[in-house]
């Protein structure tokens, strides 16, 4: 009996382990993705006018604000989602193109760029 | 630098505050969007009791059984509806390179692929109206007084 | 979906002065009450001299080198030999070539075409439509048996540029008869077209060109709206070849993800129409150098 108990705790602990891994293989994935989203000019393009500290990013342009304190301007990630995803929601003249609204991105691709600048 | 961030701190904190009086949807476009904008495709909102999906019409359509005559059919609605963008001299540079594959596909007898080339370049041509109309009305609000 | 039948008449009257307000408001938006191209000119000076204190409005005709000190300096030692040189003297000789027939440029433009380059483009009543120096030049040929030449580069572009050469430091003086519908209409198109966002990025002339001017986009800094459009035709670096005004347009519309539209169209013409306005009292300095 405590056999059979100790065998499914080991069971259980390596199932756990495994999900775990492979959430974090594919949440490192999407943030792969998501920088070259972020740098690249047939994707995003993102750095044409974001700044963001991460050392790959060179020559940013500044038409908007730089990617920093992330968490703390969106608590809720989905709201950034929204952002990327439309900005003339919140701003019709705004200049940055609506990423997701004219599908300029995919679904993907916006989770994975999402996914990145939420780190700065 | 400092001054920079600390500026940008401040900016950050009027977001947030933005950001937490996000306009409740007023229409069902808007609530589709938003829900849209949030979760991505595939999810399911409630608007005014009902269930709805966050999936284009383009989408759902490319969803059903893939048949020649369904692939010719979408492809036959996107180019039209395309062809009234650029009637509005507001045609989008990559629509008609999607029109183009899809029609490529649906030679090749690849009516999957084709429906959802199509798709998306319904859904394009369908913004760009939509941008063009838009537009036209409020345009004016750049103009500096 | 209003019932007039159902409300009493005391209320019917106030629902139908309602509809009358929203009606005239309606229509006084779609048919463009004040088209006033010179308020519009003195705003935008305004804005720029709001914007950028201390930049005279003089040095607008040199774009982002009135704004940048970095970018000017690079633009000073680059103009030091001149990179459209060679582009002049072959536009000054082509210019001076006789066609076929005998006949000449001079023959087909005021001033035997010395120094009017300031009062292009310019509403022709007759035809009814916006004509710049280039679609005259082509004109020009074609009545005299020749082929057009293309729109964008070379030959065409050369001759502009002489034709602007010989024109430099007059001043802009676009026209826009007040008592001239079609002109309006074309003046007014042309400013929609400026502000309008277009293209799968949902970008303006104005996003980049007005409120983004000056502000970097990656390494390059986007020219202001005044002064915009006196310095062409350009040799452009990024080119490393002269190219007129719509080539440029057409450059600039593709970039938003338009489909864009083809040089000389309408919408081309009547926004060099609404841009060289804008530029009114600014002297002609093509052809110009940019990055």
């Amino acid at each position: 009996m405590l056999k059979v108990r100790w065998m499914t705790f080991v069971a259980v602990c390596a199932a756990l382990l495994t999900a775990n891994t492979v959430l974090a293989r594919d949440e490192a994935a999407l943030i792969v993705l998501g920088q070259a989203v972020f740098l690249e000019q047939s994707k995003g393009n993102c750095i044409a006018c974001h700044a963001i500290s991460d050392p790959q990013a060179q020559l940013a342009g500044n038409q908007g604000p730089p990617i920093f304190n992330m968490k703390l301007r969106y608590p809720d990630k989905r709201l950034l989602r929204a952002q990327v995803w439309d900005a003339t929601r919140n701003n019709p003249l705004t200049l940055m193109p609506p990423f997701g609204k004219h599908w300029i991105l995919s679904e993907h691709e916006i989770d994975a760029v999402v996914e990145y600048i939420y780190q700065y | 630098m400092n001054a920079a961030y600390t500026r940008y701190l401040l900016l950050s904190l009027l977001v947030f505050v933005a950001n937490v009086q996000a306009a409740e949807p007023q229409t069902y476009q808007q609530a589709f969007e938003l829900n849209r904008a949030m979760y991505g495709k595939g999810h399911l909102f409630t608007w005014q009791g009902q269930e709805f999906s966050t999936d284009h019409p383009e989408e759902l359509d490319a969803q059903t059984p893939a048949t020649r005559d369904k692939a010719e059919a979408m492809l036959h609605a996107a180019q039209v509806l395309n062809q009234r963008a650029s009637e509005l001299e507001y045609a989008w540079r990559m629509t008609a390179g999607l029109l183009e594959q899809a029609e490529q596909a649906l030679r090749a007898g690849e009516f999957r692929q084709c429906m959802n080339l199509a798709a998306q370049a319904h859904y394009q041509a369908r913004m760009s109206i939509q941008q063009a109309e838009y537009n036209q009305q409020h345009w004016r609000d750049a103009v500096p007084q | 979906m209003l019932n007039f039948r159902k409300v009493k008449p005391f209320q019917g009257w106030i629902t139908v002065a309602l509809l009358l307000c929203a009606t005239t408001s309606v229509l006084a938006d779609a048919s463009e009450p004040l088209i006033d191209p010179e308020a519009d000119r003195q705003a935008l000076r305004a804005y720029y001299l709001k914007r950028f204190p201390g930049v005279d409005i003089q040095d607008y005709i040199n774009g982002i080198y009135a704004l940048d000190a970095a970018s000017r300096e690079q633009w000073q030692a680059l103009e030091e030999f001149p990179p459209y040189e060679f582009d002049l003297e072959a536009g000054e000789a082509l210019f001076n070539t006789p066609f076929a027939n005998g006949q000449t440029y001079a023959a087909c433009f005021p001033n035997g075409g010395v120094s009017i380059r300031q009062h292009y483009p310019y509403w022709n009543a007759a035809e009814g439509r916006v004509k710049t120096l280039e679609l005259e030049i082509n004109e020009c040929r074609e009545k005299n048996g020749e082929q057009p030449y293309p729109w964008k580069k070379g030959p065409l572009a050369q001759i502009s540029a002489y034709m602007a050469w010989t024109s430099r430091g007059q001043v802009f003086d676009i026209k826009v008869p007040a008592d001239d519908a079609g002109a309006l209409a074309a003046y007014a198109a042309g400013k929609r077209f400026f502000y309008a966002k277009r293209g799968q990025l949902n970008l303006s002339c104005a996003n980049c060109h007005l409120e983004g001017s000056n502000i970097f986009i990656r390494a390059d800094l986007p020219g202001p709206a005044l002064g915009q459009t006196t310095h062409f035709p350009v040799y452009r670096s990024k080119w490393g070849e002269l190219g007129t005004l719509h080539r440029r347009y057409e450059g600039c519309h593709r970039d938003t993800r338009s489909d864009p539209l083809p040089p000389q169209s309408d919408a081309f013409r009547n926004l060099e129409y609404f841009q060289t306005y804008m530029s009114n009292g600014l002297p002609v300095n093509g052809p110009g150098a940019r990055k």
